[in-house]
């Protein structure tokens, strides 16, 4: 059955792989069978009643409206405030205390958006979608809000009495009781209070924390240069990329950088004709790994002996001691990858990822010296960590002195390792072995629950403070809101609190350090500081680049991961289990974070939840799917028991494509306690296999299935477009994909096309938006364009166009009914055999069609078209007849079955957008092209009387994009953007052949496979 | 068997089709004319105030001009309530002891916003903005009637929506030369001499004919001022 296939045919899910009548049944038909009905059970008779009195009263409600409420006006008011218009402040969200650079938008005092900062290095415009997110955490309803000992309420002065006292008693000893463990730090200002703590109690212990940390990566620089080095990478000027288990285009705190400048390799234009190519060698497929041009699946601990292999092919200055064998075709692989690495020497960076040894480090940075790439595209600084470190090392000596007692005082500054500590240490149970616990965190977590005391920690937004960047610039932090809890402090005030500098103010604290760092000359510190906070980064503070040398006689011995010894070639009965950072959750600290729960999860389109992924053959092998006829079931997974190392896991286990046989990859951050009323109990704790000698993977664990299922929030099968077999071979492609080659021979990819294009007769009103095209008359036609060469499917438009449309999270029930209310989606496809298949992703929006099959079968007219060309959206008109989604061929209409945005939390009503309508029950809804941000736009326009600027209105998917894949702007001018971008030969219409005439398109997907490598799936494309 | 109907019954059966029919007209005819009234929409009637501020005085007597305390119009779409801190550059050197100004100095003192009652209110799917209409020569009393001749601050139009598509579909019919939109008593010019005056006073140019009426005055107005009467009822203008 699976040999007939066509291999150029495109496929969504399991389901569609395998063709199930049940899944075409569904796509034929817009609403999901568990989507239409209702559940509340209503007589005839009382239906009628009801239906007679909705009638009468809505009749009657939109008739008139009078004023009411209040009116409230600030008694003085700023200079700069405008009533009525936002303004914006640079400032910074920090993971795992690297700071990504934001403009936040703060409406009439509340923060409401964040945007890039240009001018920050993390971000250069853009963001992630973990960083559009967290203006979500600062109106989390269940944040902490008081001083807790015990579990009971305390005033302030209760903690800071029985704190003098602690201290007084530790003083005598010089501290030799106190303990301080962190979260990693880069705040210089904090730094500098630890560090006068630390001198005030030498002997006062310091310890970091992070479950998803650099320590291989510092392990491995200590190996190579003899030093904890930050290697940066510059990907513009690499040709050839090779990634070896590093998801360096969607994690890390510089991924939304990389992902810039790997994209402008890659933007493949009519006269750029150029572009990098991608190897990826990872056991499952991550955002990189679905960029790839070519993608080895391998296991966690074969890739060693890759890289081995390619540093041999390369002559790298290395020995590299190491038993096991590559199969013939991971040999090809690599030598393959070598060859066109040495093809393009100080052109091409091999970069590896957190998870992989630091041997596996040393041989990559090994190789980039062989290559000549040191200083041109991978440099060094020294670590912005205030003081690097190796977590694992840290956590682990401080649950020794837990365990022998030596503990007395033990302060946490917003880290939660009675979650996410090795399960080897037993954290938890230590924590209530010590006599004075102090736990300062933005929530009532699994770590506060064991303290003595539990201090609120504010929001960054809520306060001044200091963070850097990947590459050391600083950013300061200034508070966007006054803090919404008058109890919350943040980790610097109590840090100055415990260095009794406790009535300082956090602005002070931050800038008297900068003042004496002496960057400036004392007389311009005023003009430096107010630049600094205005701009979001501080001058002359990222690190200098290093020059550094290799070792010389370099020798890593790799484990001997295949031999007989320690850890087994990876069978059926003893898979290889791999741990790997949430794309959402990341380490579980976003878990309360209703946005990024719902998000669709950029690889496996799975929300709500983590599950234990799996090839397709190995989740046949282990019964989780049956062996001949593959039935997916859309909303539940069936419970596999992990064991490892005597400890087990129960989990939901699924298959996705690509991934390497005789694995399990388990994401970890999810299985929470004491998240919040949106993040405990859900998905599957990581944590509880993860011990500190094998942080990331470990062998020999066995599975079996309990026979039990778990319901999967599964979004891959919702929305589908409808299209015959998507199969490209016989019928117009859904999206057009070439390689390189074969958009040099020709851009147009006529052959590709399967059909003619251009204007076909259509019985609609025909609209005439050209007749404006006289530039004095500003008149406008929108238009998207979007590239899915270089979109990596990381979702941050997606959770960017939720904060800014007010769109509902509508949880996990109504998400498994197909009810999820993003606007814009992204559809991922893939072609070819499920063991390894190319992938493509593509974000769909609302195409605004200028023959919108929508409008027409409104019966109220509540979408209308406009005359700028936009498909409108009338709330107000909307009945609810879901007509016109039932005639939307690209899905992109989403409805409210309830009244989704109903907050009983009066804080989350600050988070709207005062822009935005919030929609009411009943009420359909769609991507509009950010036309709030357009009438902007237009009313500035008018008001200086001259035609809007090409980029002035930047919708909020594009302005989050990291890869600058989308593009807006008006097609009445000609030399906007978006027109250039329309004559782009390789401009795609997605379904023409409807002729809907859409004003979203998009450019073919291109591909750079290098023709050495001759993979099944770019052969069958090229007939 | 006796008949059930009698002959009258035909009158009876006609009547009561007709008179529903007519009843249901009535109802409808009744409904909207109710609703439009402004004893439904409230228009002439003002809410109660902390301070029972009049426009008649400060506007028209004193003649303050709008922008003084409503700074953001021509900036914001929010023409804005204005703070104590306004009302204190005059109160506090006049009428500062005036029992009814004591919110006001309570408000400036503690620094605690004074709670008005809203007098003209927009539903939460409609966005309206100030700047772009007194940009665009749409004077404040063309939606604000008669503010200047209130003593107490009351609605003055009934804010539905046909009302405010009267104008977006006929903008020539209330437009004025931009210079005029703060000024409370502006006329549309009778004479040839008015017009001509009040053209040339703001420098706008006509081709050779000299506007005679509102609607041709409005016609080289709407043109000179770029506004787009096609795109003005789009509905996204409004709702989005």
């Amino acid at each position: 059955m699976e040999a007939k296939r066509n291999e150029d045919r495109l496929w969504r899910s399991w389901n569609e792989w395998v063709d199930t009548p049940e899944l075409k049944a569904q796509t034929q038909r817009e609403f999901a069978p568990e989507a239409a009905p209702h559940s509340d059970f209503v007589s005839r008779r009382q239906f009628l009643k009801l239906m007679g009195a909705s009638l009468a009263m809505a009749g009657l409600s939109a008739c008139g409206y009078k004023p009411q409420g209040p009116i409230i006006a600030r008694a003085k008011i700023p200079e700069e405030a405008l009533p009525g218009e936002s303004l914006y402040y640079a400032t910074a969200v920090t993971l795992s205390g690297y700071a990504k650079g934001v403009l936040a938008r703060v409406y009439e005092g509340r923060p409401i958006k964040l945007e890039g900062n240009e001018l920050h290095p993390a971000s250069l415009g853009a963001t992630d979608a973990i960083t559009q997110a967290e203006i979500l955490n600062l109106y989390d309803p269940d944040r902490s809000q008081s001083l807790l000992k015990f579990g009971q309420i305390q005033p302030w002065q209760v903690f800071t009495s029985e704190l003098t006292q602690q201290l007084a008693l530790q003083q005598a000893k010089q501290g030799a009781g106190i303990h301080l463990l962190t979260g990693v730090i880069t705040s210089p200002s904090l730094a500098a209070q630890i560090q006068a703590f630390l001198k005030a109690y030498p002997k006062a212990k310091w310890y970091q924390w992070e479950a998803v940390n650099n320590d291989n990566l510092y392990a491995g620089t200590r190996l190579a240069f003899g030093e904890f080095l930050n290697p940066i990478y510059r990907l513009r000027q690499a040709k050839v990329i090779l990634a070896l288990d590093s998801d360096f285009l969607y994690m890390g705190p510089a991924a939304v950088r990389y992902a810039r400048e790997f994209a402008d390799g890659r933007r493949v234009r009519e006269n750029q004709r150029e572009m990098n190519r991608l190897y990826v060698a990872e056991p499952m497929p991550t955002v990189t790994g679905f960029t790839a041009d070519h993608r080895l699946p391998i296991h966690s601990s074969r890739i060693g002996l890759l890289a081995a292999a390619i540093a041999r092919a390369i002559n790298a200055p290395i020995q590299i001691n190491a038993t096991g064998q590559l199969t013939p075709d991971e040999q090809k692989w690599a030598e393959v990858v070598a060859r066109d690495l040495m093809a393009h020497r100080g052109e091409s960076v091999v970069i590896v990822g957190e998870a992989q040894p630091p041997e596996v480090h040393a041989i990559a940075f090994a190789i980039n010296a062989a290559l000549g790439n040191l200083g041109k595209t991978i440099v060094f600084t020294a670590p912005p960590e205030a003081k690097p470190t190796l977590c694992t090392e840290d956590i682990r000596t401080l649950a020794k002195e837990m365990e022998a007692g030596q503990v007395e005082v033990l302060i946490m500054l917003g880290t939660n390792p009675a979650y996410d500590a090795p399960a080897d240490l037993n954290f938890a149970e230590l924590i209530p072995k010590v006599p004075f616990s102090v736990h300062l965190s933005r929530y009532t977590d699994e770590t506060s629950a064991l303290c003595v005391w539990h201090i609120p920690e504010s929001h960054p937004f809520e306060t001044w403070g200091d963070a850097r960047a990947f590459d050391g610039t600083v950013t300061i932090q200034q508070p966007l809101i006054f803090p919404l809890y008058p109890n919350t402090r943040s980790a610097l005030e109590l840090m100055a609190t415990l260095n009794g500098q406790g009535g300082k103010q956090p602005f002070e604290l931050v800038q008297s350090h900068w003042k004496s760092a002496k960057i400036v000359p004392d007389a311009q510190f005023d003009a430096f500081w107010r630049k600094s906070v205005h701009d979001g980064v501080m001058a002359r503070t990222a690190l200098p680049v290093k020059t550094v040398a290799l070792r010389t006689n370099l020798s890593v011995n790799l484990p001997t991961w295949t031999a007989e010894a320690q850890l087994p070639q990876p069978t059926p009965t003893s898979l290889e289990l791999r741990f790997a950072p949430d794309p959402t959750m990341y380490d579980g600290r976003y878990a309360n974070n209703t946005w990024l729960q719902e998000l669709p999860k950029p690889v496996s389109r799975i929300c709500w939840d983590n599950l234990a992924f799996m090839s397709l053959k190995t989740a046949r092998e282990l019964g989780v799917v049956g062996n001949e006829k593959v039935a997916f079931v859309h909303d539940s997974a069936p419970l596999i028991q992990i064991r490892v190392n005597g400890r087990t896991l129960i989990a939901a286990a699924y298959p996705i494509p690509g991934h390497v046989d005789n694995a399990i990859t388990l994401h970890l951050g999810y299985g929470r306690t004491r998240a919040g009323s949106s993040g405990s109990g859900t998905g599957f704790n990581a944590y509880t296999l993860r011990t500190s000698d094998a942080m990331w993977f470990t062998s020999g664990a066995e599975a079996t299935t309990t026979g039990q299922r778990y319901p999967v929030a599964r979004t891959e099968e919702h929305h589908l477009i409808e299209h015959e077999q998507l199969d490209s071979l016989h019928h117009r492609p859904i999206m057009l994909i070439g390689t390189l080659k074969e958009f040099n021979d020709d851009p147009h990819l006529t052959k590709k096309r399967h059909g003619e294009s251009g204007e076909l007769p259509s019985m609609y009103r025909g609209y005439k938006y050209d007749r404006y095209k006289n530039p004095n008359n500003y008149r406008y036609a929108w238009a998207m364009v979007i590239d899915p060469t270089v979109c990596t499917g990381c979702s941050a438009c997606v959770t960017a166009c939720q904060a800014e449309n007010n769109i509902p999270v509508v949880g996990k029930t109504e998400v498994i009914r197909q009810r999820e209310m993003f606007w814009l989606r992204i559809d991922r496809y893939f072609k070819g055999s499920p063991d390894n298949p190319r992938t493509y992703q593509l974000p769909v929006p609302c195409m605004q069609c200028e023959n919108a099959p929508c409008e027409l079968v409104c019966p109220v007219a509540a979408t209308v078209h406009s005359e700028e060309g936009l498909n409108q959206m009338v709330y107000n008109r909307c009945v609810g007849t879901r007509y016109c989604s039932n005639n939307c061929p690209y899905k992109v209409r989403r409805f409210n079955y309830y009244r989704y945005t109903y907050y009983r939390q009066p804080v989350l009503h600050l988070l709207q957008n005062p822009d935005v309508t919030v929609r009411g029950r009943g009420v359909m809804e769609k991507c509009t092209y950010c036309v709030q941000r357009i009438n902007r736009a237009r009313i500035q326009a008018k008001k200086e009387n001259r035609r809007i600027r090409d980029g002035e209105i930047v919708p909020a998917c594009q302005q989050a994009c990291p890869t600058g894949a989308i593009t807006f702007g008006d097609i009445n001018d000609p030399d906007s953007t978006v027109s250039r971008l329309r004559r782009e030969p390789h401009l795609f219409t997605m379904l023409e052949e409807l002729n809907t005439r859409p004003r979203t398109t998009y450019l073919a997907k291109i591909e750079n496979p290098n023709p050495e490598l001759n993979m099944e799936a770019h052969d069958a494309g090229s007939h | 068997m006796a008949q059930v109907f009698k002959r009258y019954h035909n009158t009876v059966a006609r009547a009561t089709i007709g008179g529903g029919l007519l009843a249901l007209i009535a109802l409808v005819l009744g409904g909207s004319s109710i609703t439009r009234s402004p004893w439904w929409t409230r228009a002439g009637e003002p809410p109660d105030q902390p301070v029972p501020f009049s426009h008649k005085h400060h506007a028209e007597e004193l003649g303050i001009d709008c922008r003084y305390c409503h700074w953001s119009v021509t900036k914001s779409a929010h023409a804005g309530v204005p703070p104590a801190e306004v009302c204190m550059t005059c109160h506090s050197q006049i009428w500062t002891n005036s029992p009814l100004l004591q919110p006001i100095r309570d408000s400036y003192e503690k620094d605690q916003p004074i709670v008005w009652n809203k007098v003209n209110d927009l539903p939460e799917f409609v966005y309206f903005d100030h700047s772009i209409h007194v940009n665009k020569g749409i004077g404040c009393n063309e939606c604000h009637a008669g503010i200047e001749k209130m003593q107490l601050t009351a609605k003055s139009q009934p804010f539905s929506m046909w009302w405010c598509l009267n104008c977006h579909r006929n903008p020539e019919k209330y437009i004025r030369p931009k210079g005029e939109v703060f000024n409370m008593s502006y006329k549309v010019p009778r004479t040839a001499e008015e017009m001509r005056a009040l053209l040339e006073k703001h420098g706008i140019q006509w081709n050779g004919k000299l506007p005679r009426n509102q609607e041709e005055l409005g016609a080289l107005l709407v043109n000179q001022y770029n506004i787009h009467k096609e795109q003005l009822s789009d509905c996204s203008v409004c709702h989005r």
